[in-house]
């Protein structure tokens, strides 16, 4: 076999590392060659033993959250729209006088609790009953290659990591029922974290809000 | 037609609605989620995953070519890289736990499955030419996700001598496969 042709069965069969992958050049026709070899694997994969036992809430969680990117698709349209009708007459008065205004992030139902105003960058709504966490990536904050965002709550001296922050997106989150109490008068925070350093407590924290 | 997975996604495709996608779920989300149990190890993960899994199929239906691939050699390729992404993006200690036993087990129940299935017996026969650990290092990386260093560590042999074992058994593989789907 080429030497190409075997770095691109190693790199689909995923035995390279990390730094490895980062080495390889990846020109189309090494892509469509890895592309071709992943389908071909996959033939093992489907014979492999099935596993069976999974949480029944997962599709639950999965719809959720189909629902509410198309609603935050749906939403940033409306604002942009909504935006240009502050805009214009903004522009008129400007003249005269200035003139301030601020968009107010809306809270989405059926999430019942606002933990994370979208101004801060996510927009975070808690199902506390049915301990569910809904997080939308608003214009989250810039961080290093290695960093992350992530939201935790404290209350009574306790403080737990609730979840790490998507770039893009949203995500859903099952979150357990102690987490669920501590959010009911707890104060949320979120940090930068390096991504690859286990989370204990935040470090760098860069927002607090206390929660009602 | 007969409502099976082919059915529904090809509704799926059709008309992008939540109902044409539950079915779809319904009917690969067991063989999914063994593909990112054996990667990941942990049921709560592999849940998380599962679902980060279903919503890029969901994103990227239209992108699927039926020419290239039949739908769940796609969706389990889906599966697999997105397992392997999460390990490496959330530094998981998952290789940790590791036990070779597992791998064993697996391969055993795997090489049955093939076995079984007529159609599959000529790649059973072929991944039967491949030396014991050229066997365990491909199946290691291939369904559990690890890289040369984790199936060196796991075995207690050098790197070299597994990138050895693999490029030995990687001619076989290859012509397995090609053969399975000529």
């Amino acid at each position: 076999m080429l030497n190409q042709e075997n770095l691109a069965y190693e790199y689909a069969l995923g035995l390279l590392t990390k730094a490895e992958k980062e080495a390889v050049e990846l020109t189309p026709e090494f892509l469509a060659e890895v592309s071709k070899i992943q389908l071909q694997l996959s033939a093992l994969q489907l014979q492999a033993p099935l596993d069976t036992n999974k949480s029944k809430q997962i599709w639950g969680n999965i719809s959720q959250q189909i629902k509410a990117d198309q609603s935050t698709w749906q939403e940033t349209l409306s604002a942009r729209f909504r935006m240009w009708l502050y805009v214009l007459p903004a522009i008129f008065l400007a003249f005269g006088s200035l003139m301030l205004f601020e968009e107010t992030a809306s809270v989405s139902d059926p999430y019942s609790m606002a933990i994370i105003n979208a101004k801060v960058g996510w927009e975070v709504n808690a199902d506390v009953e049915n301990h569910k966490l809904s997080i939308a990536s608003v214009n989250p904050m810039l961080v290093g290659k290695n960093e992350v965002c992530a939201l935790w709550v404290q209350k009574d001296g306790v403080i737990q990591l609730i979840s790490t922050l998507p770039n893009s997106g949203n995500k859903i989150v099952n979150i357990s029922p102690k987490i669920a109490s501590m959010l009911e008068g707890g104060e949320a925070i979120i940090s930068i974290e390096t991504s690859n350093q286990p989370m204990n407590k935040p470090t760098r924290i860069e927002y607090q809000n206390q929660l009602s | 037609m007969e409502k099976n997975l082919e059915f529904y996604f090809t509704q799926l495709q059709e008309n992008k609605t939540q109902r044409n996608f539950k079915q779809v779920y319904k009917l690969s989300s067991v063989r999914l989620f063994g593909v990112i149990l054996r990667i990941l190890k942990k049921k709560e993960l592999s849940e998380d995953c599962l679902q980060e899994v279903y919503i890029k199929i969901w994103n990227r239906v239209d992108t699927y070519n039926s020419e290239k691939a039949n739908m769940m050699t796609w969706m389990s390729t889906i599966a697999r890289n997105h397992a392997i992404d999460y390990v490496r993006k959330h530094e998981l200690p998952i290789q940790d736990d590791f036990e070779l036993s597992i791998i064993k087990d697996e391969q055993v129940h795997f090489l049955d499955n093939l076995e079984a299935n007529d159609t599959n017996k000529q790649l059973h026969d072929c991944l039967g030419q491949l030396k014991e650990d050229s066997k365990n290092a491909v199946f290691m990386a291939y369904f559990n996700g690890l890289t040369y260093d984790n199936i060196a560590k796991t075995i207690g042999s050098p790197v070299s001598t597994i990138k050895t074992w693999v490029a030995r058994s990687l001619p076989i593989l290859k012509k397995c496969l090609e053969n399975v789907h000529a």
